[in-house]
């Protein structure tokens, strides 16, 4: 007998709905089925109805906050099929972009899985200093999301030596408070019960289920798409891979912070040896027709590793366009974490993945004994488990050493 | 980077073809029996991520490509192996055994393009709502779509 | 398998000097739309069309990705067409700011874009 607890999808806050079952026995789980689908929006097959410059401005909104890594994939991968040659202060540019991506988007997502712990004050001190970072790219691309600076061929605004020294400054800041951030995680004890230890993925597992990204990385293993197979300057650049052996969601939170650390030092290097003059762009314009080709391109967004698929066939519309998001590889992991871990661990362990498509609204939980159901939506899910850590820290800081 | 020569010596004649494009990264030509023989000679070779797999409707067969990374440090190399199936009833084998992680690809293949995996247990939608009808699949040429704007 | 630091809280940690120097500041948030918020040059607005130096062409109306330029008859230019601009689906990406060859569109740093009724945001010319 088995208690079942459907959460819907529907809940008008920033997050995007996904739906789980989660099957119990008291409060320990044992199997887990996720749902998903609900902001499917038929990107795929729209794309082969628009121009192959058309599609820049498409596909930098399959995602709000990784929308540069979009932008600059789908680029990448359209240069090979056009035999583009991209002049090399482009690359410098594009690859500032990128970096200064990864700096807000690990901010935000250190205030988000703060919140579903409950620690809130951590949430309003990253979400603050995230709008040093969205000022300068306000500053260099016009707009603080969907800042569309990648074109075919290279980028489309070039960058004055005022906006470089703003960058400087930034790095710095950034670097000085994500320090801060790293000595707290460790010492607070709030944070400690309830992120060390939990959501155990193991480096053989990792390896297994073909995890991408930090989460991979959190478990010791060494891959990384800058790392391995380099592009754009990578391999010029002072570029050292992060990675930690805890295994758990609190190693995960560590290997993000580190790389923010690690994105400043590449941003600073950026700004001392960027080419001074030179074109920005390859001399492509709205109606070159490309010649019948294919590529693939991949490249390592704030998730983890991004693929494109692209197929041309002489015309000034794309063939076929296949999007492959991180968040959709490490589902299968998620499956595996969250067995024999009770149900007040499930936000911080589904929030550690970083989900794109993120947060389950409201969440089914299944009871195998006695086919009892139960629903919660989000905020009673974060209450629940909140209160239940609140009455039983004591004996699991025992259990778990 | 692997070249040509030394791919063929290693798959045999397993593979029906084997083209490099201009920036050296291999592409594998198979036919449909003796893909998950080739797959897993790959696999003992080093080839264990699958990024995904993609499908391709080109209006007289269906073609499947398999996109891999072997990742080794410094000498890390990606590869994409390619077979085809028919498009009236259109079946592959699947590959779950070798890669877990073909769960989520195998079941995007079959909703958006009509493909079924022998062997999947567990074969169902997963982005479309289940109360489409049976033949639904999207990505086939012949689905056509209205455009405006 | 806690690593690094020493585990314990200290009352008078890290985090309680954050707080301290918190205290004296103000608060961050600025109290839009009561206080005006000031946008860098170059910053991407609402469109502006100078019809004067409009040929006609049509070729902002052949890359706007989401259709949002539409030509109709007019005698105000050398080719007898002119743009309309519904700019309640625009997606201010720039691409017919680059394709002008006379540069008469370009972009503002207007950035109030919240209208009762779509046809205020709509440039006739």
């Amino acid at each position: 007998m088995s208690v079942k607890i459907p959460i819907g999808p529907i809940h008008p806050m920033l997050k995007e709905p996904i739906n789980f079952t989660f099957y119990v026995e008291g409060e320990t789980i044992v199997d887990a089925e996720p749902n998903i689908g609900f902001v499917h929006r038929g990107i795929e097959k729209l794309a082969e109805n628009k121009t192959w410059f058309q599609n820049l401005y498409l596909l930098e909104k399959v995602c709000g906050i990784c929308s540069s890594s979009h932008q600059g994939c789908y680029a990448q991968g359209a240069e090979k099929v056009f035999e583009a040659e991209v002049p090399e202060k482009a690359l410098y540019i594009r690859t500032l972009m990128w970096e200064l991506e990864r700096l807000h988007s690990h901010l935000l997502w250190l205030g988000v899985i703060m919140h579903e712990i409950g620690f809130d004050t951590l949430f309003m001190y990253t979400w603050r200093d995230r709008e040093a970072v969205m000022d300068l790219v306000e500053m260099i691309s016009g707009r603080r999301v969907g800042y569309s600076i990648n074109t075919i061929g290279g980028v489309r605004r070039d960058i004055d030596y005022q906006t470089l020294s703003k960058a400087l400054d930034v790095a710095s800041f950034i670097a000085t408070r994500a320090e801060v951030y790293e000595k707290i995680v460790l010492r607070e004890r709030t944070i400690l019960d309830r992120t060390d230890g939990v959501g155990i993925l193991s480096k053989a597992d990792a390896i297994r289920l073909n995890t991408v990204g930090p989460t991979a990385r959190a478990s010791g293993v060494k891959r990384d798409i800058r790392y391995n197979l380099p592009y754009a300057i990578y391999d010029e650049t002072p570029f050292d891979i992060v990675i930690d052996d805890g295994c758990d969601v609190l190693s995960r939170i560590i290997v993000r912070i580190r790389e923010m650390i690690i994105s400043s030092e590449i941003i600073k290097w950026i700004v001392f040896n960027m080419p001074k003059n030179g074109p920005i762009a390859a001399k492509i314009t709205h109606f070159t027709k490309p010649p019948e080709n294919e590529a693939a391109s991949r490249v390592e967004a704030p998730r983890g590793e991004l693929f494109y698929y692209l197929k041309s066939n002489g015309s000034l519309k794309p063939e076929r366009i296949k999007i492959r998001t991180p968040t959709l590889a490490n589902i299968v992991s998620v499956i595996h974490m969250v067995k024999g871990h009770y149900i007040a661990d499930i936000p911080p362990i589904v929030a550690g993945i970083d989900p794109c498509i993120s947060c389950m609204d409201r969440v089914a939980i299944i009871d195998v004994r006695n086919e009892k159901k139960q629903l919660f939506n989000h905020d009673q899910l974060l209450r629940y488990s909140i209160k239940w850590y609140r009455k039983n820290y004591r004996w699991l800081r025992e259990e778990r050493g | 980077m692997v070249s040509i020569d030394e791919l063929k010596a290693s798959l045999g004649d397993l593979a029906k073809e084997i083209k490099t494009d201009k920036s050296g990264k291999a592409w594998v030509f198979v036919e449909l029996d003796k893909l998950k023989k080739l797959l897993s000679l790959l696999r003992i070779d080093g080839y264990d991520h699958l990024s995904t797999i993609t499908g391709y409707d080109d209006g007289e067969k269906i073609q499947l490509m398999y996109h891999l990374i072997k990742f080794n440090d410094k000498g890390s190399n990606d590869i994409n192996v390619v077979t085809f199936t028919d498009r009236e009833n259109s079946v592959a084998p699947s590959i779950l055994d070798l890669y877990p992680s073909a769960l989520v690809y195998e079941r995007e293949v079959f909703d958006l393009l009509g493909v079924r995996f022998e062997g999947h247990k567990g074969l169902k939608r997963l982005l479309l709502p289940e109360d489409v009808p049976e033949d639904f699949h999207p990505l086939r040429k012949d689905f056509k779509i209205n455009v405006e704007g | 398998m806690v690593k690094g630091g020493e585990g314990i809280d200290m009352p008078w940690g890290t985090l309680l000097k954050e707080a301290l120097k918190n205290l004296m500041k103000k608060p961050v948030t600025i109290n839009y739309p009561i206080v005006d918020i000031k946008v860098p040059e170059g910053y991407r607005g609402l469109l502006d069309f100078n019809i004067s130096k409009c040929l006609g062409c049509g070729t902002c109306a052949r890359v706007c990705p989401t259709n949002a330029i539409t030509m109709i008859p007019s005698d105000k230019t050398r080719l007898k067409k002119a743009p309309r601009f519904e700019l309640a689906k625009c997606v201010f990406c720039g691409s017919c700011v680059e394709v002008c060859p006379t540069k008469a569109i370009s972009f503002t740093k207007n950035y109030h874009t919240a209208v009762l009724k779509k046809e205020e945001l709509t440039i006739n010319p």
